[in-house]
């Protein structure tokens, strides 16, 4: 069994009159350890995936499993304790909170974990020793994104999703935060999952799935993923 | 534009709580401001009117000798006086429901009661019943219901302290018709007065016919144009002032003429008393010589009398001479005729018997006469039947015969017939009763012996009647044959007899002759006695009439003697009353000559009177009332400043908030090329129209809604019709103004900082807030010690400085408010506890009638059962001056014994609760009146003393006390430094009352004993203040509202700001896995920080407000606590915390709503 299944996963939104298919039977599934990208046009259904699988938003219709429990049918608060011990989240717009410090911030996600990470281990792990003590209004953005996945990772979750990391990033600054956590996925072993509109990164992946219109197009393995720092855009 | 405005129309409609809760806050601040400000004016207006309405006068004069009908035609002719009112009242004494209480009583406009001309002035408002039509009805005060209420219907009697009012009044008992209510009395308490206890408890209003005085007892004044202005403004004084000095000048004059006048008057009474005087004496000599003349013709008229009857005695004395005389005449005839008379008289008596007895002798001889005759007729008869007798013999013997002859025959037929019916009966006895005949044959047998034997019962009887016949003539035979012999007898005798029958006939003839002449004889003897007989009585008959004549002249004589002596008696009794009545006579002239010289000194040493001319400010109603005014003017002057403040700091921070949402868009209409003024105008409509509307709904909310509830509450004081309310155009311009000034500067002021920035820059996202380290951080030690979750709510508290100001200005301006509504509520019930149950220690009050405990009132004081102490004391109310003139009303209060006071008094510090010492030499005064007369320990008092020179004391100790003022002074002291007795008029008791039950006994038992007018406990004075207290609850549920309300717009309007900004924080962190507990915990912990530094700080600023509002409101009379009650703090603590729970838990609904997906989206 795999380790993340979606079983034709339907998502409505009702609009008024209109019923936009935002997930129209979505079937996929990922295993362990592997780090994937899911890859779309706007508007093709990414988010929604991510929003169901990482609990913030309940399925239609349809199951998602993960690590053989039923995500699909959990209540509000099961769905607070599933993000709460099982997914990292990484925000296109890091989403720190302000008037905390870097250290701070991861602290936020690691003091509501049953078996967190050290905080400063893990800014150490990103490279932001030194930064521990500085306001994200004092960070540049990739810096900022890095406090974001120590934040995530800090929580030791089963699973670390992430909704275009390098959004808000230049080049130079996005290339290292993939390459961050490509190594998050190969050292830790973790299950890493990327949301992004660019094909070019579709290369680093061990599997990527292709979701257009709410549905999956096409789901293909790699057999030799690229290094972050080596793929071009 | 149009689009503009559409915007501007839909940034309202899309942000309606940020709309709302500006303008309510608007509307709080400014209906509270426009509604408490305008309350004082609307008391005075709706005072003003019922004072109008009720014509009450401008100036009252009082004077010591009262007025006269000139002084009248004086004050009238003083310019600016417009009418003239002279009337009458007085006090007195009536006893309602068994308990003695003063009343003043008044006289009704001459015109009647509700005559409107300007001349009626102090007119009452009926409100039940009807006005005294008659003399001896009246109409009392309606009564507040602390009152012993008087029945309408009921009748009540007036009187003075020393009885009767028959100088001032015409009668002294009035029928209650009506209740009313005065303008002249808006205040709970009716005045002081000289009698009963110093205090007056009711007024009454009776016709001004049935008051008799002679001089007016006030003058009532109305002054020209003083109606025109309300009688609070500075312009109705002026006015009234003007004329007061008008008076003021004539004043002297007329003491002078008043005192002149009373002489003129005093000596024509004089005079008049010395020629009724002389007129008097001259008629009481007239009358005494008159009565003396009348005695002497009495006594010849008596003499006379005497003369007359002596004469008639005399007269009577001769008719009794005369009469014994012939009585005397005639008894020695009688004796000799007497005798003579009897002895005739029994000559005829014997001659009489005789004829009697011989008569009788002849009746017999007559009698057997007729014998003889008979006998001869029955012989000769009996003679002449022998020959029948002799028939009649044969014929019996014949039938003897031929009965003999048929007895016979008849004897053999009985026999046959016997052996025949023998015959039968033994044939019937053979017959064989088996032969086949024999029933037959028996039956035959029986029928002939039955026949058989009828003949034989026939036979027999036919026998029978033979044998009665034979008997019959046997007897007859018998009787004839002796019948033959008697006449054969007779037949020789019959001529001897008739022979022997005829001599008897002569004898009788001759016998009856002589009885006849006898008889003739004796009634002629009889015929001359009687006659003898006759003279005789008529003799003794002349000689009794006589006498009685006598006896009845005896009578009269006698009866006109007792009516001489009665005349004689009555003389002497006229003497004697004469003698009386001259002495008395004489007296009278005496005194009343004494009583004229002592008038004549009296009206040497007359002196001026004394004018008061009072205006409005000195009746006791008006002046407290117009001191209540001022102090609510005072008070909402204040609170109102803290909703100002509190809605500038709402406006600020909502429309810094709504700028900041908005800097996009700003940014868009400056590259679009709108200016900058238009830009701003859009913010300013924005919070311009939320002020209008909110002005607009709470001014005149709060305008008709807070005054009367203000005014209710003090209609539990003041007597006086509901408000009349106005809508005040000057404080609603104040409220509008400031409130929408408030809210347009805080909002200007937000834009402005704002558009500082240049349009690019506005295009750009602001960025958020940068975290910063705050001040706690630096101190490491708590620092770290603190929870992580506990420094995220630290440093985001004062992230937000304006946040923060707000809501602890306003959590504080709510927790103040309640604290100081508690607070005063604590203040004025302590007065009760404080006064009645720490500082006094005895519970009842008797008042003497004439200073003395009686026997019957000490059994019940001296049974420790009943009693635990009593102490006699004087009390009276006083002015207390100060050296500088300061004067006070007050109470003097002298015990019997100084030591004892203390025992019923607690002397002490109010702070320190240290003891004041009492006991010989001291001189206690009241805290209170210490601070007003500005006396401290050392500091000298003045008081009048009964001549009305004043005194002074100096004071020994200063005490806390709550009610009225006190100067408690040493008897002793008080009797060489005053030179007055004390005049002990009440006893202070500690009486063992557990229960209602037991006062009501105890007090009956005591007010049963003589000498005990009025016994009150202290209980039920508490009860009338409690009512009062209870009008402070209005005021605090008024503060405990505004509270609410303002707690709740300030932590609405923060907690919604601290959501929609920070909603994709609160977004992250429910990605983050936060439960919705732990997601309201970190804005709310913020919250209720700020609550609980708020509340401190309320707490604190509760504290002065309270301080400040009970030195504003506090009467003269009374101290209010200084001391807020522990629990106050608590519950102004508590209701703060609850409002801000009320809010959380609204405000819980938006936080969970917040969409966790709103954290994936961009910053926009």
């Amino acid at each position: 069994m795999a380790f993340v299944e979606f079983h034709d996963v339907t998502k409505f939104y009702q609009m008024g009159e209109v019923s936009i298919h935002a997930a129209d039977g979505v079937n996929f599934s990922i295993e362990q350890g592997e780090f994937v990208i899911i890859v779309g046009p706007s508007g093709a259904g990414k988010t929604t995936v991510l929003n169901m699988l990482g609990g913030m938003d309940s399925c239609t219709s349809g199951e998602i499993l993960l690590d053989g429990k039923k995500i699909s049918s959990y209540n509000q608060k099961q769905l607070t304790q599933y993000r709460r011990y099982d997914v990292g989240f990484v925000f296109q717009f890091y989403n720190l909170v302000q008037n905390l410090t870097a250290l701070e911030n991861v602290e936020l996600a690691s003091q509501i974990c049953k078996d967190p990470l050290d905080a400063m281990e893990v800014l150490r792990e990103v490279g932001l020793e030194e930064r521990a003590d500085n306001f994200p209004a004092q960070l540049s953005g990739g810096e900022q994104q890095r406090v974001a996945i120590a934040r995530a990772l800090a929580k030791n979750p089963k699973l670390l999703l992430c909704d275009e990391p390098t959004g808000a990033l230049d080049y130079r600054t996005g290339k290292a935060v993939l390459q961050l956590l490509q190594d998050t996925c190969r050292n830790t072993g973790r299950t890493v999952i990327v949301i992004t509109h660019n094909q070019a990164f579709t290369a680093l992946a061990d599997r990527v799935i292709h979701i257009h219109s709410g549905k999956v197009q096409k789901m293909e393995l790699n057999q030799n993923p690229m290094s972050a720092e080596r793929i071009e855009w | 534009m149009k689009a503009f405005r559409t915007e501007i129309r839909r940034s309202i409609s899309r942000s309606k709580g940020r709309f709302f809760a500006i303008l309510l806050i608007v509307a709080l601040g400014a209906g509270f401001y426009a509604g408490l400000r305008s309350t004082a004016p609307d008391m005075r207006r709706t005072v003003d009117q019922y004072m109008k309405d009720g014509n009450l006068m401008d100036l009252q004069l009082l004077s010591t000798m009262g007025f006269s009908d000139s002084d009248v035609e004086a004050v009238s002719q003083v310019e600016g006086v417009e009418a003239v009112m002279p009337t009458y009242y007085t006090d007195a004494i009536t006893t309602v429901n068994e308990k003695d209480i003063t009343i003043r009583i008044h006289a009704l406009p001459l015109l009647g009661a509700e005559d409107t001309s300007t001349e009626s002035m102090n007119r009452p408002t009926l409100v039940q019943g009807r006005w005294p039509q008659n003399s001896g009805e009246c109409v009392v005060e309606k009564g507040k219901d602390l009152k012993n209420s008087i029945e309408i219907g009921s009748t009540i009697t007036m009187q003075s302290c020393t009885g009767g009012l028959s100088d001032t009044l015409k009668t002294d008992t009035f029928t209650v018709v009506g209740y009313v209510d005065s303008s002249y009395y808006v205040s709970f308490s009716v005045g002081t007065t000289t009698i009963g206890n110093g205090q007056l408890d009711r007024y009454a209003f009776i016709l001004p016919q049935d008051f008799k005085s002679s001089a007016y007892s006030t003058l009532y004044l109305k002054v020209k144009g003083a109606d025109s202005v309300s009688t609070f403004s500075d312009r109705y004084d002026e006015i009234v002032g003007a004329v007061s000095d008008r008076l003021e000048d004539i004043r002297e004059s007329r003491q002078d003429d008043r005192l002149q006048e009373v002489k003129a008057d005093a000596e024509q009474t004089l005079s008049n008393a010395q020629k009724t005087y002389d007129d008097a004496k001259v008629d009481t000599d007239a009358q005494l010589n008159e009565a003396q003349q009348k005695l002497l013709d009495g006594a010849a008229q008596i003499a006379e009398n005497e003369r007359t009857l002596e004469d008639a005695e005399k007269k009577l004395a001769d008719g009794k001479q005369e009469y014994e005389s012939g009585l005397a005449a005639y008894q020695e005839k009688a004796a000799e005729i007497i005798p003579q008379l009897n002895a005739a008289q029994e000559q005829i008596d014997t001659g009489k018997e005789t004829l009697t007895e011989k008569k009788q002798q002849l009746e017999d001889a007559e009698k057997k006469l007729e014998e003889g005759k008979d006998q001869l007729a029955s012989a000769e008869q009996l003679v002449q039947s022998i020959p029948q007798l002799g028939a009649g013999i044969k014929q019996a013997q014949q039938t003897i015969n031929d009965l003999t002859a048929k007895q016979g025959p008849l004897k053999i037929q009985v026999a046959g017939l016997k052996s025949q019916a023998e015959m039968l009966k033994g044939q019937i006895d053979t017959l064989d009763p088996g032969a086949p005949d024999y029933e037959n044959r028996k039956a035959k047998l029986q029928n002939q012996l039955d026949q058989v034997n009828a003949g034989l019962s026939q036979a027999e009887s036919g026998l029978q009647q033979v044998n009665d016949g034979i008997t019959a003539a046997n007897s007859e035979l018998q009787n004839l044959e002796g019948l033959l012999q008697q006449a054969n007898v007779l037949s020789p005798q019959l001529d001897s007899m008739r022979e022997q029958l005829t001599s008897a006939q002569q004898q009788i003839s001759e016998g009856q002759e002589a009885i006849a002449s006898g008889e003739e004889e004796i009634a002629a003897n009889q015929k001359k006695v009687d006659s003898g007989r006759e003279q005789l009585s008529a003799a003794k008959e002349k000689l009794d009439s006589a006498q009685k004549e006598i006896a009845a002249n005896e009578t009269r004589l006698a009866q006109g003697r007792q009516q001489l002596e009665e005349a004689k008696n009555t003389l002497s009794d006229g003497q004697k009353s004469y003698n009386d009545a001259k002495k008395e006579a004489e007296e009278k002239l005496l005194n009343a000559k004494q009583e004229l010289d002592d008038g004549k000194a009296k009206l040497d040493e007359l002196k001026a009177p004394t004018w008061y001319i009072l205006d409005r400010h000195k009746n006791l109603g008006f002046a407290s009332f117009e001191s209540d005014a001022d102090r609510m003017d005072s008070i909402s002057a204040v609170f109102p400043v803290l909703f100002f403040l509190v809605a500038a700091l709402v406006a600020l921070t909502t429309m810094t908030r709504m700028v900041e949402e908005e800097r996009v868009l700003i940014g868009t209409y400056f590259s679009l090329g709108y200016s900058k003024h238009t830009i701003v105008k859009k913010y300013l409509l924005y919070a311009g129209i939320a002020g209008v509307v909110g002005c607009a709904v709470g001014i005149p909310l709060g305008m008709y809604v807070l005054p009367p509830i203000c005014w209710n509450s003090y209609r539990l004081i003041y007597v006086a019709p509901p408000a009349i309310l106005e809508f005040n155009l000057k404080y609603t311009a104040i409220g509008f103004f400031a409130s929408l000034g408030t809210s347009l500067g805080a909002t200007a002021f937000a834009v402005v900082s704002s558009l500082k920035e240049s349009p690019a820059s506005l295009m750009q996202p602001k960025a958020p807030a940068p975290g910063k380290r705050i001040f706690l951080e630096r101190i490491h030690p708590i620092w770290r010690r603190m929870k992580f979750t506990s420094k995220v709510t630290a440093r985001n508290m004062f992230r937000y400085k304006r946040r923060l100001i707000m809501t602890i200005v306003g959590i504080a301006g709510a927790t103040g408010l309640l604290l100081t509504g508690y607070g005063i509520k604590d203040s004025i019930s302590d007065i009760i506890t404080n006064q009645y149950n720490v500082l006094y220690s005895y519970n009842a009050v008797a008042h003497l009638k004439d200073g003395n405990v009686s026997q019957e009132a000490k059994k019940v004081l001296e049974d420790p059962q009943k009693t635990s102490g009593w102490m006699k004391d004087e009390r009276r109310n006083i002015d207390i001056d100060n050296e500088s003139g300061k004067s006070i009303s007050g109470y003097l209060f002298v015990p019997e014994t100084a030591d004892e006071l203390p025992n019923f008094v607690n002397f002490r510090l109010r702070k320190s609760h240290e003891q004041v010492p009492f006991g010989s030499n001291s001189v206690v005064l009241t805290e209170k009146a210490a601070s007003q007369l500005g006396i401290s320990v050392g500091g000298k008092v003045l008081i009048k003393n009964n001549e009305g020179k004043e005194v002074s004391f100096t004071v020994t100790g200063i005490t806390e006390n709550y009610l009225y003022h006190f100067l408690y002074i040493d008897p002793v002291l008080y009797e060489s430094v005053t030179g007055d007795q004390p005049q002990y008029n009440e006893l202070c008791i500690k009486a063992n009352v557990p229960d209602s039950a037991a006062q009501k006994a105890y007090s009956d038992e005591l007010l049963n004993s003589d000498g005990i007018s009025i016994v009150t406990f202290l209980r039920d004075t508490t009860q009338v203040f409690e009512k009062m207290i209870e009008s402070l609850d209005n005021i605090i549920l008024i503060l405990i509202f505004c509270a609410g309300m303002l707690a709740f717009i300030v932590l609405y309007n923060l907690t919604n700001i601290n959501i929609t900004e920070r909603q994709r924080e609160l977004a992250t962190i429910k990605v983050l896995g936060f439960y919705d507990r732990e997601v309201s915990a970190y804005i709310y912990r913020e919250t209720s920080w700020l609550t609980i530094l708020g509340c401190g700080a309320g707490l604190l600023l509760g504290i002065l407000m309270h301080a400040y509002v009970i030195t504003t409101v506090e009467i003269d009379a009374v101290m209010f606590g200084r001391e807020i009650a522990p629990q106050s703090f608590l519950y102004s603590a508590l209701l703060t915390l609850l409002f801000s729970v009320i809010v959380d838990l609204f405000m819980n609904r938006k936080l969970k709503r917040i969409n966790m997906v709103e954290s994936l989206k961009s910053v926009d």
